[in-house]
């Protein structure tokens, strides 16, 4: 037993120890290490637009009306003209275009109100302006519990269940003021305000009478808690297809009139398919096209990937390949081979062993330990 | 607790349910008088049944509309959730429609609404 601890000892140390140059410098924000690709960059950033410029904006508007967007473009171009913005920032949601949008509608379109338009400026260095436009929608999500069948049709089951415990407390409290000479309708009045109005000295009081009735005819309404848990864990690898896109112009001058032709295009595209409960395929491919000098759009890179996992949510395996590919470079290749978990429910660790090549030169090896401190949530696919 | 004026000359009353946010609604339906003598009670969802007949106006002027409402939201909690119940006679809206709103749990959420049926 001792023997083998030594052994285990001396395997790992100087893996630890090849590790920890890299340690430092891998660890990142969530900001750029996206769950599923791991450290490779394959997610379809949620704003193209900003990715495209370049710029990673604190202040992003993101109007809820459309009635907030006609007021704001009308007061910029009352006080500003015809000028393009330094540096606007703004994400719009296609539901803001519905605002009475049911879990029916949703469903009905759910690529759509899973899109996100993002759009940019920015002033250059050399006092030009760029502004770009991107799009990015979700066209596949099989993770998405809104529309999973066996999330929705537990709630059915469960649902009318609390819905009649509920209907029999809130009569019998009811009841009880009526006893006491309160009138039905303003003792259903008053009901009404303490289960919405927190302030209100009855809100803890009505709503724990209300859970314990629901608990009484044996009801567990942590249930449905508990079922979205356990869906969300079985859902690690589900099939997803994300895609984005965004187009740069520029303007030698702040004029809205002067602004070019396209001179960039981005696209990301990411797709996960469900290997069995155990496995996922993950491809991705994303590059750019863009202006060089008076020559348009001939300059281009082009990315493309492969990754497989087989375990579960929570401890992974995975072996991904990549291919960098430049129009005025050679191409790069890179293959991993690593392990993924989350720890204490926040704490996502990645140990991978890698090999990188360019062209003629010689293989280098690429070990890498990557920690990152997520939300709270278990990673899911690639989002 | 807002009154809903009903014509008691008109047609029968319905009471329909539209929903504004992206999760499940449960609800009970109950017509009572003023001693709580339940007159009409029937129970329905967002995915099944959303249209009541509650019956004759002049049946139900003077009696109270109770709805008690459970949210389930399937994404979880922090969402913003809001439905309406509106009572109808001949196609046409009546006022005051029954509105709930708040935000989704973990779990569920509950809210109640009421109004009286009163006459012009």
């Amino acid at each position: 037993m001792i023997k083998k601890m030594i052994m285990i000892k001396y395997l790992i140390t100087p893996i630890i120890w090849l590790m920890f140059p890299i340690l430092s410098t891998a660890q990142s924000s969530t900001d750029s290490i996206k769950a599923g690709w791991g450290v490779l960059n394959f997610a379809v950033p949620e704003s193209p637009a900003f990715k495209i410029l370049g710029v990673s904006p604190s202040d992003i508007m993101r109007p809820t009306t459309t009635r907030d967007i006609a007021v704001s473009v009308g007061n910029y171009f009352l006080t500003n003209g015809g000028a393009i913005p330094k540096d606007l920032a703004v994400e719009i949601a296609p539901s803001l275009f519905n605002p009475k949008l049911s879990l029916a509608d949703y469903n009905a379109n759910k690529w759509w109100y899973n899109s996100t338009i993002s759009i940019g400026t920015k002033q250059n260095p050399d006092g030009s302006y760029a502004a770009a436009v991107g799009v990015s929608t979700k066209i596949i999500d099989k993770a998405d519990l809104r529309s999973n069948s066996s999330m929705i049709s537990f709630d059915d089951v469960i649902g009318p269940k609390i819905n009649a415990a509920m209907t029999d407390e809130t009569n019998a409290i009811a009841f009880e003021m009526f006893r006491q000479g309160i009138p039905y309708d303003t003792a259903f009045n008053r009901v009404s305000r303490a289960l919405t109005d927190t302030s209100d000295k009855n809100y803890k009081v009505y709503h724990t009478k209300i859970d314990s009735c629901i608990l009484a005819k044996g009801i567990n309404a942590n249930s449905i808690s508990q079922y979205r848990d356990s869906l969300k864990n079985a859902l690690w690898n589900a099939t997803v297809l994300e895609i984005g896109f965004a187009s740069l112009f520029n303007s030698q001058d702040s004029l809205i009139k002067n602004i070019s032709s396209i001179s960039q295009i981005g696209f990301w595209l990411t797709y996960g398919h469900r290997l069995g409960k155990k496995g996922q395929l993950l491809l991705g491919v994303n590059g750019n096209i863009r202006d060089t000098g008076a020559q348009k759009l001939n300059d281009y890179n082009i990315n493309v990937g492969a990754r497989i996992y087989y375990g579960g949510n929570d401890l992974k395996a995975f072996v991904d390949g990549e291919v960098i590919s430049q129009s005025y470079s050679e191409p790069i290749y890179q293959s991993d081979l690593g392990i993924e978990g989350t720890f204490f429910g926040g704490l996502w660790a990645s140990f991978s062993l890698g090999i990188k090549k360019v062209d003629n030169q010689s293989i280098v090896f690429t070990p890498a330990l990557t920690l990152n401190l997520a939300n709270g949530e278990k990673k899911s696919n690639s989002k | 607790m807002a009154d809903i004026l009903l014509d008691p000359n008109s047609d029968q009353v319905t009471l329909n349910f539209t929903f504004n946010s992206p999760q499940q609604f449960y609800y009970s339906v109950q017509v009572l008088d003023n001693t709580g003598k339940q007159i009409f009670h029937d129970v329905g969802s967002s995915g099944t049944k959303t249209l009541f007949t509650l019956g004759a106006a002049n049946n139900l002027v003077g009696l109270m509309l109770v709805i008690n409402w459970t949210i389930i939201d399937p994404a979880g909690a922090g969402n913003n959730y809001s439905a309406n119940a509106t009572a109808m006679q001949s196609g046409q809206a009546k006022n005051s429609p029954q509105s709930c709103s708040g935000i989704t749990t973990d779990t569920h959420a509950a809210s109640l609404t009421a109004g009286k049926f009163t006459s012009n």
